[in-house]
């Protein structure tokens, strides 16, 4: 199929007001007669609130209201579990709960009458361990529930024991991995108009999901839907941060914007974000696998314990992708897993990149490494003998039949990317010197969009005005990773208008129908059958209006370039005359688009069932250099081949490879959030490292295209799958080069060096 | 809060002459560790009434590398040092040190001066100009002196400085004859990354054998310091005599032995004896040794 916009790098639509600083990001709006807002935040990871004194507070200078728990109408909220306090009330349950908020004239006005607020505490014991957490008798961190967990996804799959009976070689190896921050550029900021076009409280600011924030604030304040308006703004990074700390904020703006009258802006430091943000899940993570001598796996048996810190935010959803994906793109006949989540005081854990797959892929490709090594196999080997192709069936039951599935050519077109059989067999032998080289790879399956974890439908509204121009809106969010460019060249590509005639205009949820989270990488998937959707809509109207004009059969008629064509390269008519006329008659010029995913299943019971209609399939490796001498790792290069069904803008496609595979490097080599019985080790990036520039190995991306039958355009997925390899594949190749089998993220220079983590006070 | 006047000095005269005259004053030179305090309203800047910004002062810039003698102005930056054609012909590990040093942005800016004057335990220009034996040209309104730079620090962060003192100058004496110099860094990432441990090695060579040597660590102990215990190990030895894993070994020992067991100990020991060991093996290799 030919395309004129689809599939092409056509240049990001909302560049330009980037790249010249004119687009407006949540700290750069003003309003008139706005307040500042600033929270009080707790120290102590677990205590009671016996006593909150704000009167010296309030007669602060310019200040117009401190409020507390009791000010909130419904103090309790949460995307899955309503467990998430706006500002904690009798007990603070993490490090970082807000206790009391200030607004005032001016930000600095807000900062010193949080000074001047007093609570008293009584510290309690808290727990800072899901091994602990778990454990019968343990402290019950809340107190209306039965214990402290706060899910449990089983998954069965034949007899295990009979699988292990068949084995000739069984491992059990135990993987950890640790807390990561979000990293986004732009810390949070929302501002909460009160009162405005007839809305209760208009909320702006650096939102992901606008539908879940809106959820959020008409709940907390009692009201309805319709009464509360999201409007998003340029967002400075999110990666699934950008959700309920969201809320929070904007709940906590809209209380004081409704008590004072007046806009309200709230504004977050680097500091106060690290310090209240939820963060990606560490795991501790239990695999027993058996194979045959030949290499044909038998059984796996995993459990997967998740760190949920002190509320249960995404949790259930983010611990139910590691079920499914948990024994990697593998058939394997015998499985038992059981993926948990428990409170705990630290840090609360919820959506990020990746969401649940990167800490079961780092486990279970490290495993498949360590048991091709016991069998005597090359790692590609044991993958080739295990993996997924057309028609295997995974471990919940779903047979893979609808789309192509693809492993055997991503990883074959890695390996070729990177040179990966010569360099494999070159540093597989004597390297003299302590600077070691060697090559590791890892390989993935994972399911596209939202699963069985909630209604996946999206939608959009096309208008075409009478000059023909094209607004396009959608009830998804662009977060950064280009979903404006993709849903015009989408719009643009049905329409056959030039990319310069359509306009992508703003989230508002007032204006699109609740779309549900821009998440789970299905923008591109869901969103964009629904952009479809509405410009097939648009363009059945155009040509039954056409055929009827210049009596030709519909179908006959072609849309290019802004022009009605005859089929025979005549032109009829431009777009613009067309649309005007069509308007000027009294054809309705909108549509709404609507797509609705094809059906799913899931039996929590069991774990068993179709839980994704179709899956996207990655490799990446890594080549390495470790200094045996001092720790000290360099990731040369990197190969990183994923399916995208069909890719909408390759480079787009590039750049989400780009990033996620530093991101990936990141999660593998350097990024650790130290927590310290509950509280954050240094909350700014001095502390806490994320690669640079000069980290960076050559990426290699490789785009691979087969189209799945439920995509528009046949495209899937990129977002995520970029991001949950490359710390797996970077273990495998540290192995590779020095013989040094690392079980805990991040392979940082002591890891590397003597096999464990030192942390400072420790022994 | 923290409140000051800001003064802007455009001469060394008038540097000496506003710390004659007041109290409470804070020398602002690169402003890269100090501003970002400032921000942050560290309260060690509650005492202070003035920021003299002294970033206009010439007197302070510049790199002079004579046959005999050598001085760096306190105000150089480490741009300037990594950029400097004599720098790298002559003293190449003090350029290695500067371009090891944050970022782009940061070498820009930060001066040899502040780094030695803010005195971090990381602190990067510390090995390489203790390893020449440097000397810094403290200054007073009534005068000058100098102090030996392996004394200029009691403790992290403190220097014997005084309050109405500048440091004008870095002073050296050249390495004579043939010499051997390297510079390794550690840090947790490729760029803007604090050291975990650094090691400047400099050795004057003769006839197969070392005549001067200088082992300097940085980030190992709390005060960089030279490793006396190495240095009287390779000091005036064969080539032939030289075993550079036991030199090694002797620097992790003389680094616990002043910093105790520390929580990054069983990193730091294995880690600064490899340093150690590499530095002297290349010493050995560069100078034609081959066992």
């Amino acid at each position: 199929m030919a395309f004129k916009h689809v599939n092409k790098g056509v240049r990001r639509v909302d560049a330009y007001e980037k790249v010249t600083g004119k687009a407006k990001f949540g700290a750069d709006l003003e309003f008139a007669n706005m307040l500042h807002a600033k929270v009080l935040r707790t120290e102590y990871p677990h205590a009671e609130i016996k006593k909150i004194e704000t009167a010296a507070a309030e007669g602060m200078p310019g200040v117009k209201g401190v409020f507390t728990a009791k000010d909130i109408p419904n103090n309790l909220f949460g995307v899955i579990v309503q467990d998430q306090q706006v500002l904690a009330d009798k007990k603070v349950l993490l490090a970082g709960d807000g206790v009391a908020m200030a607004v005032a004239e001016t930000e600095a006005q807000a900062a010193a009458a949080l000074e001047k607020i007093e609570v008293e505490y009584r510290e309690l014991e808290g727990i800072f361990d899901p091994l602990e957490s778990r454990k019968e008798g343990a402290l019950k961190l809340h107190p209306e529930k039965d214990d402290n967990q706060v899910i449990h996804h089983p998954l069965r799959k034949g007899d295990v024991e009979k699988g292990f009976a068949e084995a000739d070689v069984i491992l059990e190896r135990e993987y950890t991995t640790q807390f990561i921050e979000h990293s986004y550029l732009e810390p949070e900021a929302v501002v909460v108009v009160p009162n405005g076009e007839n809305h209760l409280v208009s909320v702006y600011g650096s939102i992901q999901n606008p539908y879940a924030t809106r959820n959020a604030v008409s709940a907390v304040l009692e009201v309805e839907l319709a009464e509360v308006r999201v409007i998003q703004n340029h967002i400075g990074g999110s990666f699934g941060g950008k959700d309920e700390v969201v809320s929070a904020m904007a709940a906590r703006a809209a209380v004081m914007a409704l008590k004072t009258g007046r806009p309200v802006k709230m504004v977050n430091s680097r500091e106060e974000s690290f310090t209240e943000s939820y963060k990606r899940h560490p795991y501790h993570l239990t695999y027993k696998i058996g194979a045959t001598k030949e290499g044909k796996l038998t059984a796996m048996e995993i459990e997967a314990v998740a760190d949920s810190g002190g509320y249960a935010c995404q949790t259930p959803f983010v611990t139910w992708r590691s079920v499914v994906q948990a024994t990697g793109p593998y058939e394997v006949e015998n499985v038992k897993t059981d993926t948990y989540g428990y409170y705990t005081n630290n840090p609360y854990t919820g959506a990020m990149r990746g969401y649940g797959s990167p800490q079961v892929i780092f486990a279970q490709e490290s495993l498949m490494d360590e048991l091709a090594a016991e069998l005597g196999l090359e790692p590609v080997e044991l993958r080739k003998r295990n993996m997924y192709s057309q028609g295997s069936v995974t471990a919940s039951g779903q047979k893979l039949e609808r789309h192509t599935v693809s492993l055997n050519e991503v990883m074959t077109k890695a390996m070729e990317a990177i040179d990966y059989k010569k360099k494999y067999e070159e540093y597989s032998g004597e390297q003299p010197g302590d600077k070691k080289k060697g090559i590791g790879l890892s390989i993935s399956f994972r399911g596209c969009s939202l699963g069985a974890e909630a209604i996946d439908a999206a939608a959009s509204v096309i208008q075409i005005n009478k000059d023909g121009s094209v607004a396009v809106y959608s009830g998804l969010a662009e977060n950064g990773q280009g979903l404006k460019t993709i849903f015009s060249q989408i719009a643009a590509e049905v329409l056959g208008v030039p990319m310069s005639e359509v306009e992508f205009k703003e989230l508002d949820t007032s204006f699109t129908p609740d779309s549900g989270s821009t998440v789970a990488s299905r923008a591109t998937l869901i969103g964009g059958n629904a952009i479809k959707d509405a410009a097939e809509k648009l363009k059945g109207r155009i040509m039954d209006f056409a055929a009827d004009k210049y009596d030709f059969k519909a179908e006959q008629l072609e849309l290019k370039d802004g022009f009605l064509y005859d089929g025979q390269g005549n032109r009829l008519a431009t777009f613009a005359d067309l649309t005007g006329e069509m308007g000027n008659t009294g054809i309705l010029m909108s549509a709404y688009g609507w797509y609705k995913s094809p059906p799913i299943s899931w039996d929590e019971e069991k774990g068993s069932g179709n839980p994704y209609f179709t899956y996207v399939y990655g490799c990446q490796i890594a080549e390495v250099e470790v200094d045996t001498g001092t720790g000290e790792l360099n990731v040369l290069n990197m190969a990183a081949a994923h399916d995208v069904g069909r890719a909408i803008n390759p480079e787009n496609v590039k750049g989400q490879i780009y990033g996620g595979v530093m991101m990936g490097l990141g999660y593998g080599i350097m990024e650790e959030l130290e927590v310290r019985d509950g509280v954050i080790q240094g909350t700014n990036f001095h502390d806490y490292m994320i690669p640079t520039i000069k980290d960076m190995p050559d990426i290699k991306p490789v785009i691979v295209e087969n189209p799945d039958p439920d995509g528009p355009f046949g495209a899937k997925s990129i977002g995520e799958p970029t991001l949950e390899l490359g710390s797996a594949a970077i273990a495998n190749a540290v192995a590779h080069a020095s013989g040094r089998r690392i079980r805990s993220l991040p392979l940082n220079l002591e890891r590397v060096l003597i096999g464990r983590a030192l942390h400072k006070g420790g022994k | 809060m923290v409140e000051y006047q800001l003064l802007r000095a455009h001469s060394l005269e008038e540097v000496l002459e506003i710390l004659a005259e007041k109290k409470k004053v804070q020398i602002l030179a690169g402003g890269t560790d100090l501003l970002v305090d400032l921000h942050q309203q560290d309260p060690k800047f509650e005492n202070i009434d003035y920021l003299l910004d002294i970033t206009d002062v010439a007197e302070l810039k510049g790199i002079k590398l004579g046959p005999e003698e050598g001085e760096i102005g306190a105000l150089t930056t480490h741009a300037e040092l990594l950029s400097s054609p004599e720098i790298k012909e002559k003293l190449p590990f003090i350029g290695a040190a500067a371009s090891s040093i944050g970022s782009t942005q940061i070498r820009n800016r930060a001066t040899i001066g502040g780094n030695l004057v803010n005195a971090a335990a990381c602190a990067d220009s510390f090995s390489p100009l203790i390893a020449l034996g440097a000397e810094l040209v403290l200054r007073n309104k009534g005068g000058a002196r100098r102090v030996l730079l392996e004394d200029f620090v009691e403790w992290p962060n403190q220097t014997v400085l005084k309050d109405n003192e500048v440091l004008e100058k870095i002073v050296f004496k050249m390495p004579q004859g043939k010499y051997y110099s390297s510079y390794q860094k550690i840090g947790r990432r490729n760029a803007v990354s604090i050291s975990r441990l650094s090691l400047t090695l400099l050795a004057e060579v003769e006839n197969e054998a070392i005549k001067n040597i200088q082992v300097v660590s940085g980030a190992a102990t709390p005060a960089p310091v030279p490793f006396r215990e190495v240095n009287k190990y390779l000091d005036a030895k064969d080539f032939a005599e030289i075993d550079p894993a036991e030199a090694g070994e002797i620097a992790a020992d003389e680094m616990v032995g002043i910093t105790g067991e520390r929580w990054s100990t069983p990193y730091k020991r294995p880690a600064l004896s490899k340093l150690v060991e590499r530095a002297v093996k290349d010493l050995l290799e560069e100078a034609g040794y081959n066992g």
